[in-house]
């Protein structure tokens, strides 16, 4: 399948006010760059990303306080609608999730799950994003030349 | 207290609509986001000792991310790797040329999309990559004395910028404006080749400082007292546990 474009989804996590009240609600803020696009309520924990079939989703998740830990454990969603993957990269443990849209997403929740403090601590509850179908037609992603 | 401020910008939108407002969120450590103060406001708890003196410092410190920008999680010289081979042969296409003060200096490090990929540089949605730099922390909050910013760091694009930080007379309650700028870099034409130059930005944000008496975590009081060791009568003075 052709990539059409690229929506970053870029994700900040209080640690520890998520880790002390035992929820993402009010901790856990996604931001994408599809506003133009369609996609609601960015800042918050029910991010609603506009895509279309053929886009490429990219989620990367960064800790407030850049010394706890932090990283995307899981990404549930319909393999058939969005085929979702963790990557790493290249030499180095920080991890990176991508999405293939497949076909019309309609509107999708999706499930996160987050690690949060240490690599055994997950926090998966108080997050409600979602994929919907964009409303608007941008242009095709320059971006796509190069790989590595 | 330890505040990070980290202020994610739609690198893209933002250039295209030129403003950040609606392509710049705010955000910290200190509670959540929608503050009774308002969005771009942060929350600085002042803290005093009973007898009035203050407890601890505020300590503020400014993050600006873009959207589509390496997690800042990997280690600041990334992108040196991909300097080698075989991106080396096409250094030509993807070697990054940018203006800073009057002079364009060359990295041989190359733009990296969120998923790690090379970008050629002279490509207008390659400015999602290009980190955001907070050049100046100014405004009434700084020339009133709340705020006391200092720049640190190294004055490297490609190594996140300078970063900003500064501590917060906490003594001084209420409501307090000041001024982020902010510079994101455009690619234009020059020559034949491909420059990147940065257009400044200035998003208007405050701190709401209040101020409550330090608590004891372990008993509760407002004195600081001791903390609630148990008493070990076979230990002698002076003597380890």
């Amino acid at each position: 399948m052709t990539i059409t474009k690229t929506i970053n989804i870029r994700m900040v996590v209080d640690v520890s006010g998520a880790l002390e009240a035992d929820t993402l609600a009010g901790y856990l803020y996604m931001i994408d760059d599809n506003r133009l696009g369609g996609s609601q309520n960015e800042a918050t924990a029910e991010l609603a990303t506009a895509v279309t079939r053929g886009d490429r989703i990219i989620w990367t998740l960064l800790p407030i306080e850049c010394e706890t830990h932090a990283t995307v454990r899981a990404i549930e969603l319909p393999a058939e609608t969005c085929k979702v993957e963790r990557n790493t990269y290249r030499d180095s443990d920080v991890s990176y999730w991508v999405g293939l849209v497949k076909q019309p997403v309609g509107n999708l929740p999706y499930g996160l799950t987050l690690e949060l403090g240490s690599r055994t601590r997950t926090v998966d509850n108080g997050a409600n994003p979602r994929l919907i179908e964009a409303t608007l037609q941008t242009p095709p992603d320059p971006t796509q030349t190069g790989s590595s | 207290m330890q505040i990070s401020i980290v202020t994610v910008i739609d690198i893209v939108t933002a250039l295209k609509e030129g403003t950040l407002d609606g392509n710049a969120y705010v955000i910290d450590n200190t509670g959540p986001f929608d503050s009774p103060a308002g969005p771009r406001v942060t929350n600085v708890p002042g803290v005093y000792n009973a007898d009035g003196s203050q407890a601890a410092e505020a300590v503020l410190n400014w993050i600006p991310v873009g959207v589509g920008g390496l997690p800042t999680t990997l280690p600041r010289s990334y992108r040196q790797l991909f300097i080698s081979k075989p991106w080396n042969d096409r250094k030509g296409d993807l070697r990054l040329r940018v203006r800073q003060h009057n002079k364009v200096r060359s990295y041989a490090a190359p733009l990296l999309s969120a998923a790690g990929e090379v970008l050629k540089s002279d490509n207008v949605a390659a400015a999602a990559s290009v980190s955001p730099v907070v050049t100046r922390i100014c405004g009434p909050a700084v020339e009133q004395g709340v705020l006391y910013p200092a720049q640190y760091g190294s004055p490297d694009l490609l190594t996140d910028g300078w970063y900003w930080s500064a501590t917060v007379d906490t003594a001084k309650v209420g409501c307090h404006d000041y001024a982020m700028e902010v510079a994101l870099y455009r690619p234009v034409q020059e020559n034949g080749d491909t420059v990147w130059e940065p257009q400044f930005f200035t998003l208007k944000c405050g701190l709401q400082i209040t101020s409550a008496p330090g608590v004891n975590g372990f008993t509760g009081s407002f004195a600081p007292g001791l903390l609630p060791v148990p008493t070990c009568s076979t230990v002698a003075a002076g003597e380890a546990i």
